[in-house]
């Protein structure tokens, strides 16, 4: 009995807080610090791109800077730790959202720090001012004029990657038209090779990188804008009416790897990367996601989608628009100042440029793109300085996540044929009249 | 002075449990109502809208998909799990007295003790249509032309999920059965072979209507078990190819922590509550009905 | 022989059950020896070298050494609070006449159908409102209130066995309810008590659905919430070794204590229905 007692009592005891191992790691740390002691807890999305970066500059900051520390908490569902800080007003000081989490939400919400004061203020090194040290054309994360977001990686969109020296050993060309993929099917059935590996479980790479790519390059960009913008019958329109027949097309023609509307996205690139198929639709974090297991003599090279013979629409090429991969420092922060200048010392070229030679990413930050050491991300580079301009086909995601959430799922259906392309352009028609006449859900115009 | 001690006795054995199950199980049933009244997304202004959560779903096709699939599951899984469970159970109890009998018991069970995640995770490994265990084995034994996309085409991928769903639960209601059958006094059964029935006359007339009320415990619990599924379908297919394998359950989820339409996440709670009601009502009835 | 023979059916089915049952079991755990590439390219071979650094990766970079940790921490606490609160209510409803009796009984009935996720929401703005998000606390007082309706029920049953002239023996002898409860009551109860302890504790060891809602902070999570973690994980690395690896390890604790409890196991899982 007596027992029982001091059980129960030292269960309670232990009950009263976490469990003593995960108490220590959990933000309000450093209560036994000296008073100027600053803590910046850093809570950002890890995928393709790795987190190793961000922590290696935080070590080294934390090295210049004694009474500051830098925590990092990195992870692949960083959105629902996220977005439960924010519920219970805990927030990060500062942020990386990923492209799953509500951001304009909180920024409706109002929990976002403007930036621009701090960023007519000097940079780091105290050269120039902050802004200056951007390239302009990809910083435009604002939202009622105010810069809420700092981009330091720069992605291009849903490109098309392949192996050039599968192609050079077989003598085949990339596709300049559309119609030209049927050529190459026919050429590399020979191999017994077919085009496309996609991932089944992630319709959006897809849905990105094939259809609304398929839209622009048929009916321009305004057929695309139109639909971003929610125009009364711009989903059923003749662009769109096209593409979605030519993608059914694209199936049964047998463009597509047998079984790959079944896998995850990193099985699919795993088989491309194995050469079972030509190409693979991915953005610039392509390279580092899959660097473990990339064959040496794969020759890595991204393409622009071909042309649509007969259109006269513009040859533009997609970016990704980013505000899910951007900073963000919170309103709610107690140390705005200090995690400003954190931030400034992250987006340093200095900074940038080891981030670009360790993990091979291009960036937005000026005077970085020599570091860029890979020829995979060179040719992505290419891919844009070629195009006559740019889209962004992944935008509505930032603003109407569900709407689009729900477009990728008819896709899905429409390639698995279970549809067909009219019902698919009626839905999503539907789709976006649900949106435009949601009252609640604040609209965005798009323009490019 | 006995009673009243009686009465606090009473506070003290009761009050913990009232407690607890009042704060976290029947208050946030009953806020589900009140919540539902209102656009929320979590943030910022709560904003009354009446039933207004109520009307959209009723025009909601992502809602409405989501009940028809929670239905079919019910349709499909409660009647697999019933009869697999009684099959099994009623092979097993042939071998009364052989020291098979634990062993098969204990392997059949075996699945129900497994966390439910890992679960989903090795048979999605096993449904992978490129590295997995099944469309291997396909091919091995010259069946090619079967090889599919199991979770990611809509003809196969509900199939599957039921298929892991079943897989994991049987074997909890197997044991339960046999329980009931190992329960059943010998004479009724050896009388019944004196009379010369067969194994099978014997199951069917004699020890079937005996387990009528561990029947009726089953189909309950498979019932509302079914209406709980959310892992296997979560990690298997997230609901898909085009919700073809989404539940109720998942579409709460979705809208709650996803979309953070808090409000309306709670009138689809609401909703279903009152059906899950008068599905057990109506199973309570049904199989009650039938023992009078 | 005879006998032999007339079982060969029935032996022939089981069999095939339980091939069913144990080779995606085997075939997960080889693959687990074998490096990610191997795993998906040649799913069939078996492993030369076997890869346990796979096993390594899964505990330390998967996080699933840290929520293993977590989940014993919160399921033994969790079990030792549900097998007492409703020892206690059972132990009440089963022995005590009173006005509300039947209204509580059926209060908890209730409990039995609703399904956690119904009030998914309201619950984890009260959570919110009370502190209790990101906290083990919260975490095991909602298992705790979640788990009480069917323990309860499946305690009740046990007690209504206990004869009662033993209590009355101890009322005699001057012990007060409280007491003749601890002294008599839960001793004779034991057999009860250890079922519901053993049936609960694999069922709090594998939820998923309330620790995904409830915490979010990466050190607090549970095993089963870690060990999806590592399945989304695979969208951003190409570790599949570390993913079949983590299915194992997940397995292994319950199945040792399924060998130690089986019998307990599955009778406890029967009590509270077939006694009845």
């Amino acid at each position: 009995m007596k027992k029982v007692g001091m059980l129960f009592a030292s269960i309670l005891l232990l009950a009263g807080c976490n469990a003593p191992w995960a108490s220590d790691s959990s933000g309000e740390t450093g209560t036994e610090n000296k008073d100027d002691q600053v803590t910046i807890e850093v809570m950002m999305f890890e995928g393709g791109f790795g987190s190793e970066w961000v922590k290696s500059s935080a070590d080294a900051y934390m090295e210049q800077n004694e009474n500051v520390s830098v925590e990092v908490i990195a992870s692949p569902d960083i959105h629902q730790q996220l977005q439960t800080r924010f519920l219970s007003n805990d927030v990060p000081d500062l942020m990386v959202p990923g492209p799953s989490f509500d951001i304009m939400g909180v920024i409706n919400d109002g929990k976002i720090l403007g930036l621009d004061d701090y960023l007519e203020e000097d940079s780091y090194s105290g050269e120039e001012k902050w802004l200056d040290t951007f390239e302009q054309g990809q910083f435009n994360l604002k939202r009622d004029g105010k810069t809420l977001g700092i981009p330091t990686v720069f992605s291009s969109g849903y490109v098309w990657w392949y192996n050039e020296a599968l192609f050079e050993e077989n003598g085949w060309e990339t596709p300049e038209t559309w119609q030209d993929l049927y050529v190459l099917k026919d050429q590399a059935a020979e191999k017994e090779i077919p085009l496309f590996a996609v991932p089944g479980m992630h319709p959006g790479y897809y849905f990105n990188g094939i259809f609304i790519p398929l839209v622009e390059r048929i009916g321009g960009k305004q057929a695309v804008l139109d639909a971003f913008n929610l125009k009364e019958g711009a989903w059923t329109s003749e662009a769109f009416a096209e593409a979605a027949r030519e993608s059914q097309k694209m199936v049964e023609e047998g463009l597509f790897l047998e079984g790959t509307f079944g896998l995850s996205h990193t099985e699919a690139q795993t088989l491309f990367f194995q050469n079972q198929a030509l190409f693979a639709t991915a953005g610039t974090w392509l390279e580092g996601e899959m660097s473990d297991i990339i064959p040496e003599d794969f020759k890595l090279r991204a393409m622009n989608q071909p042309i649509w013979e007969g259109s006269d629409a513009e040859f533009l090429a997609p970016v990704s628009t980013g505000w899910g991969g951007a900073w963000y420092v919170t309103e709610d922060s107690e140390n705005k100042e200090e995690t400003v200048q954190f931030l400034k010392f992250l987006s340093s070229s200095e900074e940038v440029k080891k981030m670009v030679e360790s993990r091979g990413l291009a960036s937005v930050v000026k005077n970085t793109e020599d570091a860029i050491s890979s020829d995979a991300l060179k040719s992505a580079l290419t891919v844009m300085q070629e195009a006559e301009g740019s889209y962004a086909p992944t935008a509505i995601n930032d603003s109407y996540p569900e709407m689009t959430n729900n477009m990728i799922n008819i896709y899905q259906s429409l390639m698995l044929n279970e549809i067909t392309p009219e019902e698919f352009t009626q839905r999503a028609e539907e789709f976006a009249a649900q949106v435009r006449d949601d009252s609640s859900i604040q609209k965005m115009e798009f323009s490019w | 002075m006995k009673r009243k001690g009686d009465r606090l006795a009473l506070v003290f054995f009761l009050s913990p449990a009232l407690f607890l199950y009042g704060l976290f199980v029947l208050y946030p049933s009953i806020q589900a109502l009140w919540m539902s009244m209102y656009q929320w997304r979590g943030l910022g202004e709560k904003t009354w809208i009446g039933f207004g959560n109520y009307e959209r779903m009723m025009s909601d096709a992502i809602f409405i998909n989501a009940m028809k699939i929670t239905g079919k599951y019910i349709l499909f899984q409660v009647p697999l799990v019933l009869i697999i469970s009684i099959g099994l159970a009623l092979t097993i109890a042939n071998l009364l007295k052989s020291r098979w009998l634990n062993t098969y018991r204990a392997t059949v069970f075996f699945p129900y003790i497994l966390p439910g995640v890992a679960i989903a995770m090795l048979w999605a490994t096993i449904f992978n249509p490129v590295s997995g265990m099944l469309n291997g084995l396909l091919n091995a034994i010259g069946l090619e032309q079967y090889t599919t996309e199991w979770l990611g085409r809509t003809e196969t991928a509900f199939g599957s999920v039921v298929f892991v769903n079943v897989w994991s639960m049987v074997g909890f209601y197997t044991v339960l059965i046999l329980a009931a059958i190992l329960n059943i006094p010998e004479e009724l059964t050896e009388a019944a072979e004196i009379d010369g029935a067969g194994k099978w006359q014997k199951s069917f007339y004699i020890i079937l209507p005996l387990l009528k009320d561990v029947l009726q415990v089953v189909i309950v619990f498979t019932l509302i078990n079914t209406l709980k599924i959310f892992e296997m379908p979560q990690l298997l297919t997230s609901g898909g190819p085009n919700r073809s394998t989404e539940p109720i359950s998942l579409y709460i989820y979705e809208q709650a922590f996803q979309n953070f339409n808090f409000g309306y996440a709670s009138a689809l709670g609401v909703i279903f509550l009152i059906l899950i009601f008068i599905a057990s009502m109506l199973t309570l009835r049904l199989t009650r009905g039938e023992k009078v | 022989m005879n006998r032999a023979t007339r079982n060969l059916g029935s032996h022939l089915l089981l069999i095939l059950c339980s091939l069913l049952i144990l080779l995606p079991v085997l075939w997960v755990f080889i693959n687990s020896l074998k490096p990610s590439a191997a795993i998906l390219l040649e799913p069939f071979s078996l492993p030369t070298v076997p890869a346990l650094d796979n096993y390594v990766r899964a505990w330390t970079d998967g996080g699933l050494g840290i929520g293993f940790l977590n989940s014993i921490f919160v399921t033994v606490i969790t079990v030792f609070f549900i097998v007492i609160i409703s020892a206690m209510a059972a132990y009440a409803l089963s022995r005590k006449r009173f006005r509300f009796r039947i209204a509580i009984q059926n209060t908890f009935l209730t409990g039995l159908m609703l399904p956690t996720f119904l009030a998914m929401a309201p619950l984890f703005l009260l959570m919110n409102d009370l502190g209790l998000v990101n906290s083990h606390l919260g975490l095991i007082a909602v298992y705790v209130a979640y788990s009480l309706p069917f323990t309860i029920f499946m305690l009740i049953a046990f007690f209504n066995q206990i004869p009662h002239t033993l209590e009355e023996a101890a009322t005699i002898d001057g012990c007060g309810p409280i007491k003749a409860f601890w002294k008599i009551m839960l001793p004779l109860a034991k057999p009860g008590l250890i079922s519901a302890a053993i049936f609960n504790f694999v069922g709090i060891w594998n939820e998923y659905i309330l620790a995904l809602i409830l915490l979010s902070d990466d050190p607090l999570k549970t095993l089963p919430v870690k060990l999806a973690n590592i399945m989304m994980r695979q969208q951003y690395h190409t570790d599949w070794g570390a993913l079949y690896a983590g299915i194992v390890l997940s397995f292994i604790p319950v199945v040792i204590f399924y060998l130690i409890f089986q019998r307990r196991l599955i009778e406890g899982s029967t009590a509270g229905a077939v006694k009845e």
